[in-house]
């Protein structure tokens, strides 16, 4: 009974089981939903996909690219998945599993494009492929809905219920649209019946042609097109929504003849050749853009805009010249939990103000239109400044030109001397350390007056309040202290007619001048917002110019793109049309210019090239040096010559050779001087300043046409001869042997073509073509840079062009254009690699060579100029230490790396820290993160072949480092891999310039390096690190630095010219030094020859630019030819030579400052640069008296006390004459002021010390902003001996055991005895 | 404290390993595998700590002095035990173990965590955690072996007890005063 009993249950439990497995079945078989896998599908295509899917027997699921992982995870319990392909990349552990996956049954399907990397398709016949391709071909609500619903019923044949699916319903390809769902147009003259049939058509108002999408349009998840389709329209404008593809767009643009195109899609708008169409029609074209990021991230400055929209949205935008790169929609999560575009509406108003004043200008007659014109002043007396342009002329001609085209220019000056009186006189730039100066500026000029109300009205009506009280809580209540008189603030400027002329004043108060220039992480003061808010509010600008590289405004904090109100350089210009004057040679501080202050660029030619008369110099030297080396075994008599020569010139001591005038050079030292010499005869250098609109001289063209077009037709003749048979590859790639052998003859055809052209070009030889054209465009220059901002004023289009230095890319001629930078995705580029590649092997073997061992770390400084020129071959460089290797899709993108085995590497891996510039990090914040994936990788590969391997040593000792300082271990690991290094807080600035020169303020180098360390202590390594900021961890990275390089890609600049050289790589290699305890190795990466990129030493770069420039009598003289900017940059030379002694000393000749002595203070060579600077910038010969003085108060200059005597009176009389200067060397130290009386006969003293104390009470120097900060590495010895202390104390208590252990035996032991 | 607490902490493991080998075999290997086991879970939470915050929690007087009271207290335990065991009475206090070896234990992993960089936390974890189990077993069983009768190992644990509150009261002044 009880057997049946238990029976019965166990039959009953059978069979609920077996019932449950068949409900199980069923349901797993026939009514599961089907669950299916979007990968790589868009936020906002996420949106479309799941909110038009009305089917809950359809359950979506989103990833990413990054989540398919190798195992197949994310596919586990898939019915079937939906890729997305644009912009996808996988990796083979991917694509394998998707296939095994399809091997399971999965249904997988991939939306593909013809051109694109992913195409995987499973268990699809290639009827269903194509049925799916026209679903979401062709987005709109119903294909979508449609499209799943197929998928559903492919995937999972048996399950029940929604089984119902409409056929795809084709888009047309190329259409118009409008804001209603369902109404399509084939064509313009539809949607002008369409608009004329709703009311909505504008007799006379501008045709707008509008394409918001390749795929558009999307039917729900387009607020933001919607929105400025409706806000365009109400502007007065008639809109064309297009949604269309290649030839098939350009042929309805063309027939629309739109008179403006307003593009939001990804891409380029067309080809080159209907790019030039465009602005040949003169077709402006504006690129505003949704933003992938919600509001949230959008509005933190400290949030960039991630790489991939950077590129799609700003960087190929750039290259079609598009302009007006606002960002007018965020996207953001919605209730139903997907993303979805959100207007912003404030930038959408943004940007429709600056589109109809942009268009606004083609309407309004010139002599209406009001223009306001900033330009860049130091505080003080110096020139006004702009990177190789002589302002003062170069604005008098352009204001001379608007004159001609009727604008209203009323009260400019008869002459260009009185106009420059009067610049200097009312638009001065005014320190808050001179009240004495601003009172007298206050009572000599006549600047607006704005009252307190006046300016807190505008204000509040312009800025944020958050914004607002940031200047408030800085500076204090308005009108502030500078430039004020009661509550009234004044601002700086001239006005002729309506034509404003303004300097930029200063950004933030204080003495950290570069910190100033390149981005205070600060608030401007009210005294730089005044001139803009009245430029806007006060004198009623139609539209804005910067004029000449660079001003300030770009440099003020904010975001790298996309900015928002919270942003000062957007909000500053305000939506006006903004116009910049930009050097072709600054193509990397140009771009953020662009894009930080929604400018068109027109580029301005560099100063000519000219003839350095070096060769004709040192022609003998050579010859001797030449017959010694062909003389068999060498002739004593020549070679004793050529050292006498070589000693007499003082070329021993930049080479390290010896001095002993009785033993000739060896055969390897006579390589050496050959190759030094050679170079230095060669040595591109430039010329005056350029005038705007002032055409280079016939001898300026010809000079420029050699220094741009002579190396590469000696390259190309020599190739030929080499094909040919007549010369070695090896003579081929020996740079000196074309210098001597090829470059003499193209020299000469191109000479011989330019002086005598024939009137049929025709006949000129194909090779000496470029160089034709190269003069051509020269010539062409300085016509077109006026034309073209006079026809951006005119609402025109400003043709794009790359930037550079002509010589390295001569398609940047001619001028005049909008700079456009390149797609740091694609970088580096396969040439670029092959460049860096070498250039780091090169550093190695140099290395090797001196030091018998491979350098343990090698730090980069990289710019963004070199990184455009050079598609990326600076971090092809990093890329090679480490062992690493780009890897590219079929889009040429460098989307992943391999790791190069040690076995094949065939040495140690080396490890690397980089310092970037602000601009670099602006423009290719994927790059800073794909290098520290490499330094991940290369720190995790295994050693081989008996390679160490300095990335994995060099990790570990930052990660002790770290934890020595006290993080956590996790913390120390995380950050144990940051090589990449940037200034603090988003910014520009490593500070140096402004902290060097405040030489008054520190005792010692050291002081500098710690606030080196400090300021450019950012890393800037990967997304949860991005701009974090950890005490010590620049240093930390530093440890083991052997070799630091700069990189060179410009003929316009060199280490003594640029300030920014010493700024970085000796402020690098100072803090090195500092940190180790050793001086790094100095070398730059030089890319200025396109046939020849090189390493050169540090010292002998300096040697090369001092001999060629700065001592050279040609040199000084074609510079003598310039006005005050030319004049001022002796100036900077100066402090250039100062700022190398204060961060490396010994990549400069001990010698040098005597040189400098003999060739400045005394005239040696009778150039009467004393006259020259007395007449048009005295400021400058203060600045450079000073230094020298400076210098050897420093120490730096060991002079004599004639030397010291003859410099002060100099310096004395100068400031009696014409006042103090008041730059920071003059005005700004007065330990200096001392040891420069002390140096004065009494007499002298007595004036000088009356003509200081005049200046001292009005210029109180104020406290160095630059924040230094105690962080020093923790004492190694110090970490030693505690770990020794603990170890000891662990000995003792284990031999206490022992003693106890003894103790308790013997007593046991005596027991049982 | 610097100097002291090294010691302090290797005089609670030799306590440890001593009274280990008083408690019966299942326990001790109990408790071996439950230190392991705190060592596993307790590396994870080290690698997010800093060397200062371990530090800090030594140098801080209120927590030292905390630590003093747990000190005398398990010393008083294992001296009661080491008087009352020989007679018998008392007996459960056998079959307690010395506790405050889990956080001295924990503290020896944090030094070597902080003091070797490039180890793979995850491994360190388990390796910490093997270590730690092969060492209080390893240990008590060596301890039973070398002193095999119980007296002197009683002995031995009272003096090394002994010596922990003298170097615990001289901790404490150090700290106090």
């Amino acid at each position: 009974m009880r057997q049946a009993k238990t029976s019965r249950i166990f039959r009953i439990c059978l069979i609920v089981a077996a019932a449950c497995l068949l409900a199980a079945l069923v349901w797993a078989v026939f009514l599961r939903p089907t669950r299916i896998l979007v990968v790589n599908a868009t936020l906002a295509q996420q949106a479309d996909v799941a909110l038009n899917n009305d089917s809950r027997r359809i359950r979506l699921k989103f990833a990413d690219a990054t989540q398919l992982a190798a195992d197949g995870k994310p596919l586990r319990g898939t019915d079937a998945v939906v890729i997305f392909s644009r912009g996808l990349y996988l990796d083979e552990g991917q694509v394998s599993a998707l296939e095994k996956s399809g091997r399971r049954g999965v249904t997988v399907f991939t939306n593909t494009l013809n051109n694109q990397h992913v195409d995987v398709q499973e268990n699809l016949t290639p009827e269903q492929v194509q049925t799916m391709l026209d679903y979401f071909r062709n987005p709109s609500a119903a294909n979508y809905r449609n499209g799943l619903r197929y998928l559903r019923r492919i995937a999972t044949p048996l399950r029940r219920g929604d089984r119902d699916v409409n056929a795809p319903v084709p888009l047309l390809k190329n259409m118009y649209y409008h804001r209603e769902y369902g109404r399509y147009f084939p064509d313009h003259e539809a949607v002008t019946a369409y608009l004329r049939e709703k009311g909505l058509y504008h007799e006379g108002g501008d045709r707008v042609l509008f394409i918001s999408g390749l795929n558009f349009p999307m039917e729900g998840n387009r607020a933001h097109v919607d929105t400025l389709i409706t806000r365009l329209t109400e502007a007065g404008c008639n809109v064309y929504p297009l949604t269309a593809e290649g030839k098939a767009r350009e042929e309805m643009i063309r027939a629309l003849h739109p008179d403006a195109v307003i593009y939001l899609p990804m891409g380029r708008l067309g080809d080159d050749a209907f790019i030039r169409w465009l602005h040949e029609e003169n077709i402006p074209l504006f690129n505003p853009f949704p933003l992938i990021q919600p509001h949230g991230d959008w509005i933190d400055p400290l949030q960039p805009v991630s790489s991939g929209t950077l590129t799609a949205r700003v960087v190929v935008p750039e290259i079609d010249g598009g302009v007006g790169n606002y960002c007018i929609a965020t996207q953001n999560e919605s209730d139903s939990g997907f993303f979805l575009y959100t207007p912003e509406q404030e930038r959408i108003d943004a940007f429709l103000e600056y589109f109809t004043r942009y268009l606004g200008l083609r309407r309004k007659p010139h002599a209406e239109k009001r223009i306001a014109i900033g330009y860049f002043k130091s505080p003080g007396k110096d020139a006004l400044l702009a990177s190789g342009m002589e302002v003062i002329p170069s604005l008098y001609r352009f204001l001379l030109r608007l004159r001609e085209e009727g604008y209203d220019v009323s009260g400019l000056p008869a002459t260009e001397a009185a106009f420059c009186r009067l610049v200097h006189r009312e638009g001065s730039v005014m320190g808050s350390y001179a009240p004495g100066a601003q009172a007298e500026f206050l009572r000599t000029a006549h600047p607006v007056w704005l009252s307190r109300p006046q300016y807190e009205a505008w204000a509040h009506e312009t800025l944020l309040p958050e914004k607002y009280q940031e200047v408030v809580d800085r500076y204090g209540p308005a009108p502030g202290r500078l430039l004020v008189r009661g509550d009234s603030l004044a601002v700086a400027c001239l006005q002729f007619g309506n034509v404003l002329l303004f300097p930029q004043p200063r950004p933030a108060l204080g003495d950290d001048e570069f910190r100033l220039v390149h981005g205070a992480g600060v608030a401007p003061p009210h005294s730089y917002l005044a001139p803009y808010l009245y430029l806007k509010k006060g004198f009623g600008a139609d539209a804005l110019i910067h004029f000449g590289t660079h001003g300030n405004l770009e440099f003020t904090p904010g975001k790298n793109v996309a900015q928002s109100q919270a942003d000062w350089s957007d909000v500053l210009v305000g939506n006006l049309p903004h116009f910049y004057y930009y050097t072709t040679g600054n193509v990397g501080e140009g771009i953020i210019a662009k894009r930080r202050t929604h400018a068109a660029l027109v580029t301005y030619l560099t100063p000519p090239y000219v003839e350095s008369g070096m060769r004709q110099r040192y022609s003998a030297l050579l010859d001797d040096i030449h017959r010694a080396q062909a003389a068999e075994g060498g002739d004593r008599a020549i070679g004793l010559r050529v050292k006498r020569e070589a000693v007499r010139l003082g070329l021993h001591r930049d080479l390290g050779l010896d001095s002993t005038l009785s033993i000739p050079f060896t055969e390897a030292e006579l390589e050496q001087l050959d190759n030094f010499t050679e170079e230095i005869a060669d040595e591109k250098i430039t010329g005056a300043y350029y005038t705007l609109g002032q055409p280079y001289s016939d001898q300026d063209l010809i000079t420029t046409t050699l220094a741009v077009a002579a190396d590469p037709l000696a390259y190309e003749t020599a190739r030929r001869d080499r094909d040919a048979g007549r010369i070695t590859t090896e003579q081929l790639q020996d740079i000196n042997y074309l210098h001597q052998h090829y470059l003499p003859t193209a020299r000469r055809r191109i000479t011989a073509l330019l002086q005598h052209p024939p009137k049929d070009t025709a006949a000129v030889a194909p090779e000496l073509r470029p160089a034709l054209a190269c003069r051509d465009a020269l010539r062409a220059a300085s016509q077109n840079e006026l034309d073209a901002m006079v026809r951006a004023l005119n609402g025109g289009t400003v043709f794009p062009a790359p930037g550079g230095d002509p010589v390295l890319n001569p398609n940047v001629l001619p001028t005049g254009r909008n700079m456009f930078g390149i797609n740091a995705e694609a970088t580096p580029s396969p040439l670029a690699w092959e460049d860096g590649a070498r250039l780091a092997d090169e550093t190695l073997r140099q290395y090797k060579e001196q030091h018998g061992e491979y350098p343990r770390k090698v730090s980069y400084t990289f710019w963004a100029g070199e990184f455009i020129s050079t598609e990326g071959a600076t971090i092809a460089q990093a890329f090679r230490m480490l062992g690493v290797e780009p890897l590219r899709d079929k889009q040429g993108r460098v989307v992943d790396l391999r790791v190069v085995p040690a076995e094949e590497l065939g040495r140690p891996r080396i490890d690397v820290l980089v310092q970037v510039s602000g601009q670099l990090r602006d423009i290719a914040g994927s790059r800073l993160r794909l290098l520290t994936d490499a330094v991940k990788l290369a720190a995790e590969a295994p050693e081989g072949g008996g390679w160490p391997n300095y990335v994995a040593a060099g990790t570990q000792a930052q990660e002790k480092a770290l934890l020595d300082k006290g993080l956590s271990p996790v913390r120390a690991r995380e950050l144990a891999t940051m090589r990449v290094f940037g200034p603090l807080n988003s910014g520009y600035s490593t500070g140096m310039l402004g902290f060097v020169e405040s030489s008054g303020s520190w005792d010692d180098e050291r002081e500098i390096a710690e606030g080196f360390l400090n300021n450019m202590g950012a890393a800037y390594g990967d997304e949860a690190n991005w701009a974090g900021y950890e005490p010590g961890l620049l240093a930390a990275a530093m440890a083991s630095t052997d070799v630091v390089i700069q990189p060179r890609q410009s003929n316009t600049w060199g280490p003594i010219s640029l300030d920014h050289v010493y700024e970085f790589t000796g402020g690098l290699s100072l803090a090195v030094k500092t940190v180790t305890g050793r001086e790094p190795d100095a070398f730059f990466a030089d890319y200025r020859n396109r046939h020849n990129r090189r390493l050169q030493g540090a010292r002998e770069a300096v040697a090369v630019e001092t001999r060629a420039t700065v001592l050279n009598p040609t040199f000084i003289r074609e510079r003598m030819k310039g006005g005050e900017g030319s004049a001022q940059m002796f100036g900077e030379l100066f402090r250039n030579v100062f700022g190398w002694n204060a961060t490396r000393p010994s990549v400069l000749d001990p010698k040098l400052y005597d040189e400098l002595y003999d060739t400045y203070i005394v005239d040696a060579e009778g150039l009467g640069i004393h006259d020259y600077l007395d007449r048009v910038n005295p400021a400058a010969f203060q600045a450079m008296t000073a230094v020298m003085l400076e210098s050897a108060r420093k120490g730096y200059w060991k002079a004599s006390a004639e030397q010291l005597a003859t410099t002060a009176a100099l310096h004395a009389a100068s400031t009696q004459a014409h006042g103090a200067a008041c730059t920071e060397f003059v005005c700004g130290n007065p330990k200096l002021e001392h040891y420069i009386a002390g140096q004065l006969a009494e007499a002298d003293r007595r004036a000088y010390a009356a003509t200081m104390a005049a200046v001292r009470n009005v210029a109180a120097t104020d406290a160095s902003e630059i924040v230094l900060k105690e962080d020093r590495l923790a004492d190694p010895v110090q970490q030693q001996h505690a770990f020794a202390r603990h170890a000891g104390w662990v000995g003792a208590a284990l031999g206490l055991l022992l003693v106890i252990l003894l103790l308790v035996r013997l007593r046991r032991k005596n027991r049982i005895v | 404290m610097e100097i002291l607490f090294p010691l302090i902490a290797v005089l609670v493991l030799l306590s440890f390993l001593f009274k280990g080998s008083f408690l019966p075999r299942w326990e001790a290997a109990a408790v071996s595998l439950a230190l392991a086991v705190f060592v596993w879970l307790a590396i994870p939470w080290l690698t997010r700590q800093t060397a200062g915050t371990i530090e800090q929690w030594t140098s801080d007087p209120s927590r030292v002095l905390d630590g003093a009271v747990c000190l005398v207290l398990e010393g008083a335990v294992m001296i009661l035990f080491c008087f009352t065991a020989p007679a018998g009475r008392f007996r459960f206090l056998r079959f307690i173990p010395g506790l405050l070896a889990f956080p001295a234990v924990v503290w020896g992993w944090s030094q070597v965590l902080f003091s070797r960089p490039g180890l793979d936390f995850g491994r360190l974890a388990w390796v910490a955690a093997l270590a730690t189990l092969a060492v209080a077993l390893g240990g008590t069983a060596l301890i039973r072996r070398l002193v095999p009768d119980e007296p002197s190992r009683l002995e031995g644990l009272f003096l090394i007890n002994l010596f922990l509150l003298l170097l615990t009261i001289a901790a404490t002044g150090a700290i106090t005063f």
